[in-house]
């Protein structure tokens, strides 16, 4: 018996996949940056759109039900913050916003919204990067809308089979955009800030490879596990939640369930002080290490969300390490729920139907043993 | 055997004959050359009051063979004696060239004679009693002439001998449930389809009787192989009569001239019956004419279905045909035919005719009627499969489905139903079509592809013959429905025993499963060394079983099955059928437990 149940988690993770929603994504963003390209006042301005975000990094699980999915679009411009408020680049915006997207957007703290059908564009509006920066970001296929997996897989085709460590970006060998991030508004403090989307991608991109594929598959996995255990979406969620697991999951794993069972015990043993004093861990953002992932995340919040993860890497545990076929499917629907593929019902059929392969000790005789 | 000195076993049979006063011998044996005969001329005297048909004394010839005590021993009237043909006698035809006895030959020794005389005793088998037996059983056949006691109230009806020197004959499907059809019937004569068998030699398969102005009266049903034969271009005509013409006692008329004067006894003129029907005749071809007559279960009782008798017609002229000395008309046609063609002194050229009704009553040991009617789905048509199978079709069910995904090959003949020419083809196909020549009822058919869950819910009775854990439970997922019977039977290795396991409702796929598994293992250790392997590759066990405790057990559990299905109040019923042996390995019998 493989004890890391390769196919079952295939199967879990095509269930909880965004499936046909990325159509529906990389279309909003296409005609978002054509219609920007083709707009008299704004392509002057606008140096280039990628998207950014759980997509983008393969992190992405499949919304809730009858709810969009979020996608998040960066837009680099030629604004200076010298000449442009936050306020004033955003509302630089409206004219087009209005003629494209009337009725449906809405100016937000740092991004602007669009709603469309089964999509929410979150626009972030960057200021000017310096010279250097955008250069690089021309040159960059950042228009590309690949996710990561989906380049890694590309890659591995190419290469036949050997994922090399290729870099994410094609560049021309100048790591200066690694040290300088992009600029964005943040209209409620009417300050632009920092942020480092290409960083947040390149790590992951490093990491995933570091664990032989399966990092953004255990991300995958533990933020279904948040949502289908906890009805009430309390933080950590979202990018934090994703950047929680990836500083507690080990390099090097060989399988999804490896990962999962040792990214909860990592969590549940790190922080184990932290709960108990009641003190929310730093974690220092990839791209722009002053910024803290979880500054927004109460206290109460984490003890409750230590604890989870303290029950939940006890039952993953022991679904990794036990030898029966049917435990293993019911703790880990336990902790996935429905999606998890099989029977957990534990019927003698199940059973019966599971034998898998034993060793031959002696002759072989027909299996059920009875003839007609 | 030549002429010469006659046997001395004769010998001693003639001897024995002074023991009754009531024989007379007339001389001594004489070898019939042509016969390859014995005959010995005897007068049979009888007690009861003698009739006109049945005199006091009456002449008789005994035909014995050769090798007497065995071969038939056959009572014919002299050539001088009784003319009228009576009930339990053949056809009393006059003399043929050569021979000085006439054809109403006496069927003392059959069956049906004897189970109902009082104080019969067995047939002997010694020289010296076996002729004088017969001879006595003959008296008492004369006695009961003589009192009209041959076809007496409450004893079997039977019809009277139809002489024919044809070997066709027709088949027809009558009983009591379409006998209704008939009663009300106010149209008396008709057309009817066939088919020309191809199947079975000879024979007519009646398809549809229809009135003169295209009232369908009765379609047979016939199973898949019948109904499969096609039509024939040549129909043919039917007469409803009131009642089974005969020429008094228990004759039946050999001319039409004695056909028309039997029905004008009971009031019916034939030609007004025939003459509706004259034009669908009248195309220069030989048609056959069913004659239908009600007739009864027992004698003295009301009539329950009935009985068609064809003849063959002589070719009627076509319409465009000019008989000399006639009208060219439909009128002139037909007083032609009646008077020249079918008149009163012309032989009626009489066919064979078989009902092959599917019994509704058990007394002629098909199974129960409800079982009969059940649609049955069989899973798996291996060597216990195709035996059952074989059992309940010709017991009657005619509604199976038979499904397994496997091909006959020529190891399984051993023990399977099926044979050389259904090698390399769909054991479910194959059987089905087998099945279908079982039972002219059959509509057995095969279902190609795995059996789906959804598949189950239409049948009434579904047996698992299959030895499959995987259809065990596919049979435990099928939605319970009460009317449903679930019966599962299996064998364990070398087939010493066989787990039945029927219940009703649903299937209990686990409690079934619980309960066979250590059964068929306790099989599997105990007969191990037993299991032979064949083949290169993968290994293929061969099944060690021998066809006749197989063929045992099969028929056992189709014995428990009837009982389980039958019983309307049974949930459930297992059990283990076991095959005893002695120490030495001999038949001992057979154990339910």
């Amino acid at each position: 018996m493989r004890s890391d149940l390769p196919t079952y988690f295939d199967d879990f993770l095509k269930a909880i996949g965004p499936g046909e929603i990325v159509d529906h994504l990389i279309e909003a963003h296409t005609d978002l940056r054509d219609r920007l390209n083709a707009d008299a006042d704004l392509s002057p301005i606008v140096v280039s759109t990628f998207l950014q975000g759980s997509y983008r990094r393969s992190t992405l699980i499949k919304p809730r039900e009858n709810q969009p999915a979020d996608v998040d679009v960066v837009v680099v411009t030629t604004l200076s913050e010298q000449d442009y408020t936050p306020d004033a680049a955003m509302l630089k915006f409206q004219p087009f916003l209005d003629l494209h997207y009337k009725g449906k957007w809405a100016l937000q703290g740092r991004s602007i919204g669009i709603s469309l059908d089964s999509v929410d564009l979150d626009l972030v509006i960057t200021s000017a990067p310096s010279q250097a920066q955008l250069e690089t970001l021309k040159s960059f296929e950042l228009s590309e809308v690949r996710s990561i997996e989906e380049r890694r897989r590309a890659l591995a085709e190419a290469n036949f089979g050997q994922v090399q460590k290729a870099y994410l970006f094609r560049d021309s060998g100048d790591n200066s955009w690694k040290a300088e991030p992009l600029r964005i508004p943040d209209r409620d403090a009417r300050v632009w800030e920092a942020t480092h989307p290409l960083a947040q991608i390149q790590w992951t991109w490093d990491k995933n490879n570091a664990c032989n594929g399966h990092y953004v598959r255990v991300v995958r996995a533990l933020k279904w596990w948040r949502r289908t255990n906890h009805s009430i979406q309390k933080y950590p969620k979202g990018y934090p939640l994703e950047h929680l697991i990836g500083v507690n999951c080990p390099d090097s794993i060989t399988s999804v369930a490896e990962g999962v069972v040792l990214t909860l015990e990592n969590c549940a043993q790190r922080y184990a002080s932290y709960a108990l004093v009641g003190q929310v861990p730093v974690l220092p953002d990839h791209g722009v290490p002053e910024h803290n992932v979880l500054h927004r995340l109460s206290v109460e919040d984490f003890k409750q969300f230590h604890s989870q993860v303290v029950s939940a890497a006890k039952i993953a545990r022991e679904a990794l390490d036990s030898d029966d076929m049917c435990t293993k499917v019911k703790l880990w629907k336990q902790l996935f729920g429905e999606e998890f593929p099989g029977d957990d019902s534990c019927s003698e059929e199940a059973k019966a139907k599971s034998h898998g392969f034993t060793l031959r000790t002696a002759p072989s005789v027909l299996p059920t043993g009875r003839y007609a | 055997m030549t002429s010469g000195s006659v046997p001395e076993p004769l010998r001693a049979a003639r001897r024995s004959l002074d023991s009754m006063s009531q024989i007379s011998v007339n001389g001594d044996w004489h070898f019939h050359v042509s016969e390859e005969k014995w005959v010995l001329g005897v007068t049979l005297t009888h007690q009861k009051p003698p009739t006109a048909q049945v005199p006091s004394e009456t002449s008789w010839r005994v035909l014995a063979s050769g090798d007497y005590p065995e071969g038939p021993i056959l009572i014919m009237p002299a050539a001088n004696g009784m003319v009228s043909t009576f009930p339990h006698q053949r056809h009393n035809s006059p003399p043929q060239e050569g021979k000085d006895w006439r054809g109403g030959r006496l069927c003392v020794d059959e069956l049906t004679f004897a189970l109902d005389r009082a104080g019969h005793q067995p047939e002997p088998h010694l020289a010296h009693e076996r002729l004088l037996w017969h001879l006595e059983q003959s008296i008492g056949w004369l006695e009961s002439a003589a009192t009209d006691n041959l076809s007496e109230p409450g004893q079997h009806f039977e019809l009277p001998d139809f002489p024919t020197s044809s070997s066709e004959f027709l088949v027809f499907n009558e009983s009591q449930s379409t006998f209704g059809a008939w009663v009300s019937q106010i149209e008396k004569s008709g057309t009817v389809t066939f088919s020309e068998s191809t199947i079975v030699p000879n024979a007519f398969i009646a398809k549809s009787f229809t009135t003169r102005n295209q009232t369908e009266v009765l379609n047979i049903s016939w199973g898949a192989a019948l109904s499969a034969e096609p039509i024939s271009e040549m129909c043919g005509a039917w007469l409803l009569l009131p009642s089974l013409p005969i020429v008094q006692p228990w004759q039946a008329p050999v001319t039409w001239g004695e056909l028309r004067s039997a029905l004008t006894e009971v009031g019916t003129n034939l030609d007004s019956l025939m003459r509706p029907i004259f034009r669908a005749l009248r195309d220069g071809t030989s048609h056959i004419l069913l004659l239908g007559f009600p007739i009864p279960e027992t004698f003295g009782d009301d009539p329950v279905q009935i009985h068609w008798q064809p003849l063959r017609l002589p070719a009627f002229p076509h319409a465009e045909s000019r008989p000399r000395g006639f009208r060219p008309t439909e009128q002139g046609h037909w007083t032609y035919v009646s008077s020249r063609m079918i008149g009163n002194s012309s032989r009626i050229e009489w066919l064979g005719a078989q009902n092959w009704n599917g019994s509704e009553r058990d007394s002629r040991g098909t199974f129960p009627r409800e079982i009969q009617e059940q649609n049955v789905l069989l899973i798996g048509c291996g060597a216990l499969g195709s035996s059952v199978a074989e059992l309940l079709v010709r017991g009657g069910v005619k509604k199976l489905t038979l499904t397994d995904f496997d091909v006959v090959s020529a190891g399984n003949l051993s023990r399977h139903t099926l044979r050389l020419s259904d090698v390399g083809k769909s054991k479910s196909r194959q059987l089905a079509h087998s099945l279908n020549l079982a039972n002219p009822q059959a509509q057995a058919q095969s279902k190609l592809g795995r059996v789906e869950k959804g598949d189950v819910t239409n049948f009434d009775l579904v047996i698992d013959t299959s030895g499959s854990d995987e259809v065990a439970y596919l049979l435990g997922a099928v939605k319970s429905k009460r009317d449903h019977r679930f019966v599962s039977l299996s064998m364990g290795l070398a087939a010493q025993r066989l787990f039945f396991f029927g219940s009703s409702g649903s299937f209990p796929s686990q409690e079934f499963i619980g309960w066979v598994r250590p059964l068929a293992d306790e099989d599997n250790d105990k007969y191990r060394d037993m299991v032979q392997w064949e083949g290169i590759g993968c290994w293929h066990p061969v099944f060690p079983a021998r066809a006749d405790e197989v063929a045992l057990l099969a028929s056992a559990a189709v014995g428990r099955l009837l009982s389980f299905v039958t019983e309307s109040d049974s949930k459930s019923d297992n059990a283990i059928i076991e095959v005893l042996k002695t120490k030495t390995g001999a038949f001992d019998g057979i154990r339910v437990s």
